[in-house]
């Protein structure tokens, strides 16, 4: 079946997750003959989502050295009181059922709608390939209660959170930060260069509920964050209001796992050859002709340039790999907050927790079935902190307490796993360029960042995913009638029309 | 607002949110994939039907992949948005996101080629598993003018589209055979109600401030 697979290309992708599919989409895009292939039988890699079956099999999976998910357990929880009302009652066996109607994430991100990723779709004309359900609150922990955010003018105005005057403090602050940088002279700001944002902010004489919207969920800053930083994660945040929904943030609809695919189409459609459940067993490099030789199923493929994904065979061999994020993955019958939070039958909401001292932080993403990841009734709650131990359950043991202990959440089953990422560079693999694995984000930038500057190693002065046509603009050979269609010319003809054409090209050249 | 969110995809149909809101008639946007082995024509019954062309050598599809293709039905316009596989099939490695969503297909086969007939059972019986459960499924023999050297007999093919509940009709891609008339027929069984749910309405970012009001511009 795989023997009619070419045997040369300009650049051999290995993983489909999605930096990889990012590099595979921009290297095809401006005409380089691509491989891309994936020893799993699914897109995305640990980027991937998975239905409810695959989720369990996946987190089953045994667990090998370079095996990038690992410390993975889950547990089905049995209700202690069935109610009999309830239209649905929810169980182990209900929700398997239901099982290709999940869309569960392993690195789940909410994107900034005018963020890195979403200019990139936009950029790259992939948007159209796309779909996203607007975030609908960002919230905050207040007195122990989950509370909306305002971001929008009229939220601000709106919210019974806040008092009249507090409002007029934070539209001040907001206005404040979003002109920051305009008036470089600004002696207001100049003041704090090199100070914490925290002392920024109670310089302005906020109320602490202000100070806790801002550092919390806007600013979304520790008390270390320098001024400079934390006015810019502000402006990132107000740069993005306005565009979609109530909120900045958008998610994408049957969750993240779609994102690589997109690019991989585009890969496709410019003639990417896509090989899922197929492995590379070995990858030498030809000293006489400086090509990479891989050997797959028995074939041997020749590349000018490989990326790899990490926690692929062979390339991985040797390599070391230690725990980065901690994951809790948790499906429940009831939403996390009040009914303000969830009008309609659930929000899509975002909620960043801080410990105490606020040293740690993690993210909850609560979704409901607007984002086509889980049937109607149920949510999913991912919770995302960077990882300090191989034991992710008590990485975020802090941050479920906070959530659950004091909720009425009906949790049905709940999930823990690693997502490691590689503590040195292989010494075997020099000349390969290997993806970063996912790193604690909330978008997709460091990915993008990652994404960019492999590429530009590869092709130096090449444009990074320029925007493709739209269909209305592509011609077709023979689209304009009354031109002459070169199929239907006997071959010498066809012959004297390569040779004019050719030669006006020349010309142009020339002059 | 700064923006007019495309409606799509997920809720079905959506009369346009067109801000200018003129258009008189009903007007739905459907998404419809192709599926079929490779070299079943896929992309020559797209061709055909989008722009009357036929291309004896159709090279595999590069670059294009996306086409739309607007019909009117009694007091309703009906676009198409037609998605190609992009060759991907090619290797068993289709992208599950291509049929995401989708609200209509057509299943190809070559009516000289019984595998690919099997192929496309195994698609039906994908799309039941993974499509939205509303997908209307059309089965298309192509290659219809060579019917003189078939293999996939006409009434066996029509026997399988009748128990699973697909439309069906033998196409030709080469002297147009059946090709609008089995998208005509797609798009009397799609639902044309307006569905428009403000909940369910999911978003597609397209261009920036600069270009945005060209893209909401009526075509």
């Amino acid at each position: 079946m795989l023997d009619d697979l070419p045997e040369q290309f300009d650049l051999v992708v290995i993983g489909t997750g999605f930096t990889e599919s990012c590099i595979a989409a921009a290297g095809s895009r401006i005409g380089k003959s691509v491989l891309h292939l994936d020893s799993n039988e699914y897109y995305g890699d640990v980027w991937s989502s998975f239905s409810m079956d695959a989720l369990c099999a996946r987190l089953d999976q045994e667990v090998e050295p370079h095996s990038a998910l690992r410390n993975a357990r889950y547990t089905w929880h049995s209700m202690e009181k069935e109610s009999e009302t309830d239209a649905q009652s929810w169980n182990r066996d209900s929700v398997l059922a239901k099982s290709r109607r999940f869309s569960l994430d392993l690195c789940p991100r909410i994107l900034y709608a005018a963020g890195e990723l979403v200019q990139l779709l936009i950029k790259s004309n992939i948007c159209r390939y796309a779909e996203f359900r607007a975030v609908d609150h960002v919230c905050m922990r207040h007195n122990g209660e989950i509370v909306s955010v305002p971001c929008s003018r009229s939220d601000v105005f709106n919210t019974k959170t806040l008092t009249i005057v507090e409002k007029r403090l934070l539209m001040k602050f907001l206005t404040a930060c979003n002109d920051y940088g305009e008036d470089k002279c600004n002696e207001d700001s100049l003041e704090f260069r090199g100070r914490t944002f925290l002392e920024y902010l109670q310089a302005q004489r906020v109320t602490e509920k202000i100070s806790s919207c801002v550092m919390q969920a806007i600013a979304m800053c520790g008390p270390s964050t320098s001024f400079e930083e934390g006015m810019q994660r502000t402006q990132r945040f107000l740069g993005s209001l306005g565009r979609y929904g109530n909120t900045p943030f958008l998610f994408p609809m049957y969750g993240c796992g779609e994102l690589p695919q997109c690019f991989c189409r585009l890969c496709a459609v410019y003639g990417g050859i896509y090989c899922l459940k197929r492995a590379v067993d070995d990858i030498a490099l030809d000293s006489n002709s400086n090509e990479f030789l891989l050997s797959s199923a028995g074939k041997t493929l020749r590349a000018k340039n490989v990326v790899s994904a990490p926690g692929y065979t062979p390339v991985s061999k040797g390599i070391e790999l230690k725990p980065h994020i901690s994951r809790g993955l948790f499906i429940s019958s009831s939403p996390l907050g009040n009914e303000e939070l969830n009008k309609g039958g659930g929000g899509v909401n975002l909620l960043r927790l801080l410990d105490n001292e606020g040293g740690r932080e993690a993210f909850l993403i609560q979704l409901s079935h607007y984002t086509g990841a889980c049937p109607e009734g149920l949510y999913i709650f991912h919770l995302t902190t960077p990882a300090l131990s191989e034991d992710p359950a008590s990485d975020l043991a802090i941050f479920t307490s906070q959530l659950f202990d004091q909720s009425d959440a009906q949790i049905i089953f709940s999930s823990y796993f690693t997502i490691a990422a590689q503590s040195s560079k292989s010494p075997a693999a020099e000349h390969i360029y290997y993806t970063d694995p996912p790193t604690y984000e909330l978008d997709y930038d460091a990915a993008i960042a990652n994404a960019r500057d492999i590429f530009g190693k590869m092709f130096p002065d090449a444009d990074f995913l320029p925007r493709a046509p739209d269909p209305e603009e592509i011609v077709v050979d023979g689209e304009d009638p009354s031109a002459l269609n070169e199929h239907t010319l006997p071959e010498d003809l066809r012959a004297q029309l390569h040779d004019m054409q050719q030669a006006t090209q020349e010309m142009d050249i020339q002059e | 607002m700064a923006t007019t969110p495309r409606s799509g995809g997920a809720s079905g149909t959506g009369t346009a949110q067109r801000p200018n809101g003129t258009s008189q008639n009903k007007s739905c946007q459907f998404k419809l994939v192709l599926l079929g082995e490779s070299a079943v024509g896929k992309s020559s019954l797209v061709l055909r039907f989008v722009k009357g062309q036929f291309h004896e050598y159709q090279e595999s599809t590069i670059g294009a992949a996306f086409l739309t293709q607007t019909i009117c039905i009694e007091d309703t316009v009906v676009k198409f948005e037609i998605w190609d596989t992009a060759g991907q099939e090619r290797y068993h490695s289709l992208a599950p996101m291509y049929y995401r969503g989708a609200q209509a297909a057509i299943v190809v086969y070559d009516i000289q080629n019984q595998d690919s007939f099997q192929r496309a059972k195994t698609w039906v019986k994908e799309l039941h598993k993974q499509a939205s459960p509303n997908i209307v499924i059309a089965l298309a023999g192509n290659k219809a003018d060579l019917s003189n050297i078939r293999v996939v007999e006409f009434d066996e093919a029509k026997q399988y589209a009748e128990e699973n509940g697909l439309l069906f009709m033998e196409t030709s891609a080469k002297t147009g055979m059946n090709v609008n008339d089995i998208f005509l027929a797609i798009a009397k069984k799609l639902p044309k109600n307006d569905g428009a749910n403000n909940q369910g309405t999911s978003i597609r970012p397209t261009g920036t401030e600069t270009n945005r009001p060209t893209n909401n511009c009526c075509k």
